[in-house]
């Protein structure tokens, strides 16, 4: 009885998920449990806590794709050019138990995740409430990632634009590193230069050109 | 002859006070009070608190609880207040009733059934004559001549059972002019001696073979009879023997069901609660011997810390005239619902002017006694028609309360006020310094059966205050004093000096104080108790929501089959019920629990909510 049951919904999910769509992210057991979305008062604790919502956050942003994320816990830009945006499941709210974070505790788990495990940027550092990168994938490892595509393509010395790297897809990238955005792209680019693998060519105190060396 | 069996055990309950029968009642309390018997101290009850009720004067030792022992009112005639002198401090006689413990000594003893019944018939009402200690029967019965007593003769002429006060002294100075209550014929004085000294020295089988011809029928052998068969009451006036189920003699009607009762009566009081105490305490006497001044034996209190001696004395002698009303009203020996009329009588008859003589006069005075009974009648009739109006005002009035009065007991019941067994109420007057201590022992007393009802209960002090307060309000009606917050604190102050079994617990954070149970270690074992308790609660929650997820497709698979997806947590109420704590304990405590990380907390804007932390 219980397995037609099963069963029937199975093929009724698989039906309603359009195919350009990526599977849902199926949330872990902790999103329903209710004191997940209170600030807890004991210091130990809430040091777990925000260790569960950090993972929370870098595995749906991963599932997703998303590199950022606003001062709200909304997606802003995700490698998945076909996913809408606002119709993602929100993290910090569960609807069926009636709970969700406050903004005080939001930028707390944020805070968390910048300073502490490094996994995460703020857009501006001098305007919190932008947003954040969220590097599920560590920046340098994007930036390897990146430089191994050019140098094994033999692209190395070529000069493109930001528009070429992120928007088009004339350069053969693999499917990792499509349709990144700009933003994130820039992140990605000046930490290479750090690495003095590439060199930016500067327009108007605006990024014309990057050439990998 | 030794007069120690006077003193009886008690039981002591859990917060130092004693435990009182049925109906009984604190009079008096008094601390720092030694016993004395006789002239010598009693050893080892030389520190306590003396409690007088209704019923009993009980010694409660201060340092060791089963030392506590009482008297009966009973067994004492009368209080003499001795005052301080020099270094003695002020002390109070309390004079024994001699033939109470004689006739206690003999109750078992078959062949004194007869003696007893007749001494019973005599000594019910004050000063009894007692069997002779056989050694000095003439101080007997000097006694017996200085005391009067009730003497039941029967008439020569009419053969009317009379009862009369005298004594022997009287009689023979012809202070008192005795005459049949029936036929007005005095009887002669030999004659009625017989009857004065019979009763006393009954214990001589002689004695009753004398008294017989003095009455009506002859029953030779009836103590044999009385001997053999223990479903037989011989009555007291005739001698006839009736069955045990008969109230009045078949013979002459004379009352049998009281000698019995009373003889019952006096065995429950020797031996009070008979199985689980041995009747007798175990007492030495700081001298070894009793001696007693004046031949006559007594006990003494003596008020260490001064004064009361006076107050004490007048009470124990109210309380022993109390007791020997009640005795005779339940005899039926006082006219109950009589009525003096003697004022609106006299005027009456004093105003039938020139009392004629002849048959006119007493044709007036019939009139005027007539016309008196009509107005009284009237009066009273009238008086009565008024009362049953007044009666339906009333129940009007207690009608309209109704929905009130409803609500108001619900709520009782819910506060478990119904439930246990009513403490007797604290008698102690504010004034007397021994009133903190007793308020406390009494707050004791109403935490342990209305409060703490579990291992576990916490109350606030403000909380136990109000209920408190409230408590005596319902249990002694609206006229009670209240505990000011003083006394109340001062009497909670003393739970550790008087060893109570309970303690006052305070909060460091918020400086909440409350009332707990002593024991060892729980009350840092709550954590582990509420973790407990959550646990379960939520185990409870979730077995019934995945019957309710197998049901519903959908949410199951969506958030997958999860039991923590629709875990609900415990809130301050349902954790204060099921702990009987109060609220702001509740909080308290789970701030606590909360601190050691063994409780999170779920904060929505339908309330807070307590989870077991078993994730983080």
């Amino acid at each position: 009885m219980k397995y037609d049951k099963v069963f029937t919904y199975l093929i009724k999910t698989t039906c309603t998920i359009a195919p350009s769509m990526a599977e849902p992210f199926i949330f872990p057991k902790i999103h329903s449990f209710p004191p997940l979305y209170t600030k807890q008062p004991n210091l130990t604790v809430q040091e777990k806590q925000l260790e569960s919502w950090s993972d929370l956050i870098l595995n749906y942003c991963q599932h997703y794709r998303v590199t950022s994320l606003s001062q709200a816990g909304l997606p802003l830009t995700s490698q998945n050019s076909q996913l809408k945006l606002d119709q993602l499941p929100s993290i910090f709210e569960n609807k069926s138990i009636d709970r969700q974070v406050n903004d005080e505790f939001k930028s707390i788990i944020f805070k968390y995740l910048v300073n502490k495990l490094h996994k995460a940027e703020y857009i501006n550092v001098k305007k919190k409430d932008e947003g954040i990168f969220v590097w599920w994938k560590p920046l340098l490892e994007w930036a390897s990632c990146l430089y191994n595509h050019m140098n094994d393509t033999g692209q190395t010395g070529t000069v493109f634009t930001i528009f070429e790297l992120t928007s088009s897809n004339e350069l053969g990238l693999p499917e990792s590193l499509r349709n990144i955005d700009s933003s994130v792209m820039i992140r990605i680019l000046r930490s290479m230069v750090k690495q003095g693998r590439t060199q930016l060519i500067m327009e108007d105190g605006e990024i014309g050109g990057v050439k990998f060396i | 002859m030794s007069y120690i069996s006077v003193w009886k055990p008690i039981s002591v309950n859990q917060s130092n006070r004693p435990v009182l029968e049925t109906d009984e009642h604190d009079i008096y309390v008094r601390d720092g009070v030694g016993i004395y018997q006789g002239k010598s101290k009693i050893l080892e009850r030389q520190d306590g608190r003396i409690y007088l009720t209704n019923r009993r004067i009980i010694y409660f030792d201060n340092k060791v609880n089963s030392n506590s022992c009482c008297v009966y009112l009973t067994e004492i005639s009368h209080g003499e207040p001795i005052g301080r002198f020099l270094r003695s401090s002020p002390k109070v006689k309390l004079y024994l009733r001699k033939g109470t413990i004689e006739s206690s000594n003999n109750n078992n003893n078959n062949n004194n059934i007869s003696n007893n019944i007749n001494n019973d018939n005599n000594n019910v009402s004050t000063s009894s004559p007692s069997p002779p200690p056989p050694l000095s029967s003439t101080s007997s019965l000097s006694s017996l001549t200085l005391k009067p007593t009730k003497v039941t003769w029967t008439c020569q002429i009419c053969s009317y059972n009379n009862a009369d006060y005298f004594t022997g002294s009287q009689l023979d100075t012809g202070a008192v002019k005795l005459k049949c209550a029936s036929c007005g014929i005095p009887p002669s004085i030999p004659y009625i001696r017989r009857f004065l000294v019979a009763p006393t020295q009954t214990s001589n089988a002689d004695q009753v073979t004398d008294r017989q011809p003095s009455l009506e029928v002859n029953s030779s052998g009836s103590s044999s009879n009385l001997k053999s068969s223990k479903n037989t009451i011989e009555c007291p006036r005739c001698t006839f023997i009736n069955h045990s189920s008969l109230t009045t003699c078949e013979i002459c009607g004379s009352y049998l069901l009281q000698t019995a009762s009373l003889e019952l009566k006096t065995n429950s009081i020797v031996a009070p609660s008979s199985s689980s105490q041995t009747a007798s305490v175990d007492i030495e006497l700081e001298d070894g011997i009793e001696a007693y001044t004046n031949n006559k034996a007594y006990i003494k209190v003596s008020f260490r810390k001064g004064g009361g001696e006076i107050e004490f004395n007048n009470l124990v002698n109210t309380a022993i005239e109390d007791i020997k009303w009640d005795e005779l009203t339940k005899r039926g020996g006082v006219n109950e619902n009589a009525v003096k009329l003697n004022q609106q009588q006299k005027p009456l008859v004093s105003t039938g002017k020139a009392v004629r003589a002849g048959i006119s006069g007493l044709e007036v005075k019939n009139e005027l006694t007539r016309k008196t009974n009509e107005i009284v009648l009237q009066d009273s009739l009238y008086d009565l028609d008024l009362l049953m109006f007044k009666f339906e005002d009333i129940m009007k009035i207690s009608e309209s309360f109704k929905p009130l009065l409803k609500q108001n007991s619900l709520v009782i019941t819910n506060r478990r006020f119904s439930t246990n067994s009513i403490i007797p109420e604290l008698n102690t007057s504010k004034k007397s310094n021994i009133f903190h201590q007793e308020l406390s022992r009494h707050l004791s007393e109403y935490l342990d059966s209305y409060e703490l009802v579990k291992q576990t209960s916490m109350i606030t002090t403000q909380d136990l205050f109000a209920n408190y307060n409230r408590y005596l309000t319902m249990s002694q009606g609206f006229g009670t004093e209240l505990i000011s917050a003083l006394d109340f604190n001062k009497a909670i102050s003393m739970f550790d000096t008087l060893h109570l079994p309970i303690m006052v617990k305070k909060y460091e954070r918020s400086g909440l104080l409350v009332v707990v149970r002593r024991s060892e270690g729980l009350h840092d074992n709550f954590i582990a108790l509420v973790r407990k308790f959550l646990a379960l609660h939520q185990q409870l929650l979730a077995s019934n929501f995945i019957e309710e997820e197998i049901a519903d497709e959908e949410e199951e698979l969506r958030g997958g089959t999860s039991v923590i997806k629709h875990a609900r947590g415990c809130n301050i109420k349902e954790i204060s019920e099921e702990f009987s704590w109060s609220y702001n304990i509740t909080i308290e405590e789970m701030e606590r629990c909360i601190q050691s990380g063994t409780v999170i907390v779920d904060q929505h804007i339908s309330g807070t909510f307590y989870f077991v932390n078993d994730i983080w």
